[in-house]
């Protein structure tokens, strides 16, 4: 039934330009030197069946899903370019892309604010709640509930709450004496967007923190304190030079995690402002976003993707380097 | 403000300095809570009122019709049912898998174990946010989009999860296994009917967890289901404010609506919340 077996090299091929029974160019495969035709790089296995005068239809055949189409930031999705240069290529529209450029600076932004401001609230309330005050366990509840309400609902009375026009916020400022015409924007200003959207970001989160420090303080041997009243040591001074370096790790700890919150934070600015005004709240994941579902361009924003890995990685690798020499 | 273990005799006197903390606390823990209290207000108001200044804390003619009309406005129900759906299997799966993944990685040995768990729990560290456009063409090749499906699964197995239940499992004596062993238990029956039972602290920290998580998943839903009648209540409440954005009123009471559940969740098992976090969180 057939001419040749399948694993038998079909004649003349490997010396120049070759054609096939169907009259389509075949070109080397690489790896295994099975000839296949040049316009289906991508189909898979179709091309090991090429020299069968009797199949030719199977040429078209698209054995499975493509393992390497799972793979849109270094493949071409379907497309004819070799993996290489589109790579080379999607880098260069990363490097060209002002969008990816002020997402990338916005994040750090974001990241610089809202990490250090986390941790200071975090700590104050931590050593607030952590002496014995009636009623207590009812105060940290309230800390923390903002931290598993839901994103949508809390977004959104913010928004009203913020609101330029007639939010109470504004309202209240107002009253306190503030020029009408000096009074923020906030989420609809390109200035004060950021701060809103990082003033929301440690009211949500930082009950969670709050709670990591409070385990923290927990763990600080009490005998220290008591060393310390017995030298003469005041509150700060307790304060300085006891609970801050005995909460080093859980500072380092916190500092790593918050870090990586706020390289992904996406939720929170998506329904505050939408990245906006203009691209004044643009951030990396929502850069993704949009590249990934508004614009449909999957290759390119797994491009974006990589780039916020990269940033996790190295984060997690230094991580692990500080904590070595800490021991 | 040095902490209270310094000095255990002077709790019993009140000090000018602890009213002031408590003054200070009083006035934080407003500002925390106050979006939650001006939802509830404006939730009976109309909408006129919602911004009306001073603030009016107790609506002098509360709005019932507010939480009858979101019902009807938008299928509220509808939503909330696919949450509900959505987020008890996804706990099911989570705890039965992370359990039985834990057992084995704290109780059984084989080549490779600590390796593997490693690895597994090298993946907490990488955000969902870098691999969810490569994992949505992985689903959408599987015809998984727009389905429940695909949420689920994604979610039915955690490497915190399973890291979770380790941590507690390492806590329980293998002596206790062996002696079930030489009673005659397999290891399926020690999994279920041993260390199931024990591990109901673990078991319902990952519960709150992952029903919280799951209730409130906003980026997940919103990127796998476009078609209304699949939608979650996150989803389905923000498609709601922006097709009604005046409608404060009816707003505000569809938040409280989907703010319910977890409150209550949170009220009931707020002692787990706190355990798992400093658990999980400083030995991270």
């Amino acid at each position: 039934m057939f001419d040749a077996a399948p694993w038998e090299r079909p004649a003349g091929l490997g010396r120049g330009p070759v054609r096939d029974e169907c009259g389509r160019h075949l070109i080397r495969f690489r790896l295994w030197g099975e000839a296949r035709p040049a316009p289906q790089l991508a189909q898979g296995a179709g091309g090991l069946f090429l020299h069968r005068p009797e199949l030719p239809r199977l040429c078209h055949l698209h054995v499975g899903a493509d393992p390497l189409r799972l793979r849109p930031g270094l493949h071409a999705l379907g497309r004819l370019e070799p993996h290489r240069v589109r790579r080379a290529r999607q880098l260069l529209r990363l490097w060209s892309d002002r969008a990816f450029i002020t997402a990338f600076w916005n994040t750090i932004i974001y990241t610089a604010l809202a990490v250090p401001l986390t941790i200071v609230c975090a700590l104050g309330l931590a050593m607030l709640l952590n002496q014995k005050l009636p009623g207590r366990n009812f105060f940290r509840a309230a800390m923390f509930f903002p931290y598993v309400a839901s994103l949508v609902a809390v977004a959104v009375v913010w928004n009203m709450l913020f609101n330029p026009e007639m939010g109470p916020i504004n309202m209240l400022l107002y009253y306190a004496g503030v020029d009408p015409k000096a009074l923020p924007r906030w989420a609809a200003d390109k200035n004060w967007a950021m701060i809103t959207v990082v003033l929301f970001g440690v009211w949500k989160s930082m009950g969670y923190y709050m709670v990591i420090y409070l385990a923290g303080l927990q763990g600080i041997n009490p005998d220290l304190y008591e060393a310390a009243s017995i030298d003469g040591a005041n509150a700060v001074q307790k304060f300085r030079y006891i609970t801050i370096p005995q909460l080093g790790p859980t500072t380092f700890f916190v500092t790593v995690m918050l870090t990586i919150q706020s390289f992904k934070v996406f939720d929170q600015i998506y329904l505050l402002t939408q990245g906006g005004p203009g691209t004044s709240t643009l951030v990396l994941v929502y850069h993704v976003y949009n590249e990934a579902f508004i614009s449909w361009d999957l290759g390119y924003s797994s491009m974006v993707a990589l780039v916020l890995f990269f940033v996790v990685l190295v984060i997690t690798v230094l991580q692990f380097k500080f904590r070595k020499e800490e021991v | 403000m040095a902490a209270s273990a310094t000095m255990p005799r002077r709790r019993l006197r009140i000090t000018w300095q602890q009213v002031l903390v408590y003054l200070v606390i009083l006035a934080i823990t407003a500002v925390m809570l106050t979006p939650f209290v001006w939802m509830l207000s404006a939730s009976f108001k109309l909408n006129r009122d919602v911004f009306s200044f001073p603030i009016q804390w107790i609506p002098a003619e509360p709005r019932w019709q507010n939480y009858v009309d979101i019902w009807t406005k938008i299928p509220l129900a509808l939503f909330i049912g696919n949450t509900a759906k959505i987020t008890i299997i996804v706990t099911v799966l989570q705890l039965l898998t992370s359990s039985f993944a834990a057992y084995a990685f704290a109780k059984l040995r084989f080549p490779f174990r600590d390796t593997l768990f490693l690895g597994y729990i090298a993946t907490i560290a990488m955000p969902w946010q870098v691999y969810m456009v490569p994992q949505f063409l992985l689903m959408r090749e599987l015809d998984l989009n727009n389905t429940h499906t695909a949420l689920i699964i994604l979610q039915a197995f955690t490497a915190f999860g399973v890291f979770l239940m380790r941590q507690f499992y390492q806590s329980i004596p293998d002596e206790l296994c062996e002696a079930a062993r030489i009673d005659g238990m397999n290891e399926y029956q020690i999994w279920w009917k041993i260390m199931l039972p024990l591990s109901k602290p673990a078991l319902s920290t990952l519960t709150i967890f992952t029903f919280v998580n799951t209730w409130n998943d906003f980026l997940g839903p919103m990127i796998y289901l476009t078609k209304t009648e699949l939608k979650t209540i996150q989803i389905g409440l923000r498609m709601f404010i922006s097709q009604y954005s005046a409608e404060y009123g009816l707003i505000m009471a569809a938040s409280i609506v989907s703010l319910v559940p977890v409150l209550l969740i949170f009220l009931a098992l707020q002692r787990f919340f706190v355990e798992g976090i400093a658990s999980t969180g400083l030995k991270g």
